[in-house]
């Protein structure tokens, strides 16, 4: 038997990954969500030929400024990015960006189609495993759960969203939403 | 590997020759615009394969 003051301080394990850390393994593709308040609710600004814009990531940069430089190249000024979710898909980690902008101007960016964001069920997963299918209302009604806590919870957020403060009241945060009516 | 992005959502990664091919396809058929293959790969970023 062996005595406890004698016991390997270390134990070896295999390596919990075979990828070793490096400089150039960077998240690939940013997923900038950029949504506006409009008079009726909110707005989102899709790219014309995709669900969601996808971005690559250099390993110098930072992926909010990233995010702020796309939306200069649309011509639109951001109020406020803030990631709000990731996930898996065909092989990559989605880094998903909300980006609240002013509302575009009377002559929007041509690659950008102006709709309104819906709704939507929040996609769930199981204890181990994300939803089979995940599309871009899903995330974006998870961006917007997500910022109606951070509207009451963050000074910052809350000055950067002053007109949205209202609108977000209607996004119960999603911490307490999951759990139901408390019992009794 | 390559990757390029089009402001207009549009994405496409592959070698030099398979995103310059891909990418003056899709200006051409859906912006009605040319580009160089100068021009294509100056905005490529490279990705893993």
């Amino acid at each position: 038997m062996e005595h406890p003051e004698r016991a390997p301080l270390v134990e070896i394990v295999p390596a919990l990954s075979n990828v070793a850390w490096a400089p150039d393994i960077v998240v690939q593709s940013i997923e900038p969500l950029f949504v506006y308040l409009g008079p009726d609710g909110p707005r989102h600004l899709r790219p014309i030929h995709a669900p969601s814009l996808r971005l690559g990531m250099r390993p110098d940069q930072q992926p909010g400024t990233v995010v702020v430089q796309a939306a200069a190249r649309y011509g639109l000024t951001p109020l406020l990015v803030h990631s709000t979710s990731w996930r898996f898909d065909a092989g990559r980690v989605v880094l998903t960006y909300v980006a609240a902008v002013a509302p575009p101007g009377p002559e929007p960016n041509e690659n950008l189609a102006d709709e309104p964001v819906e709704r939507a069920a929040l996609a769930r997963g199981d204890a181990f495993a994300p939803p089979p299918t995940i599309d871009v209302a899903q995330v974006l009604e998870h961006a917007f759960r997500h910022l109606a806590w951070l509207v009451k919870d963050d000074a910052e957020v809350r000055a950067a969203l002053p007109d949205w403060v209202t609108f977000l009241s209607a996004y119960e945060p999603e911490p307490f939403r999951a759990f139901g009516a408390p019992p009794g | 590997m390559k990757e390029v992005t089009c402001l207009c959502g549009w994405s496409t990664r592959g070698t030099d020759d398979e995103v310059v091919a891909a990418l003056t396809a899709h200006a051409w058929e859906d912006h009605g615009i040319r580009k160089t293959r100068e021009e294509i790969l100056a905005n490529a970023i490279p990705v893993e394969g």
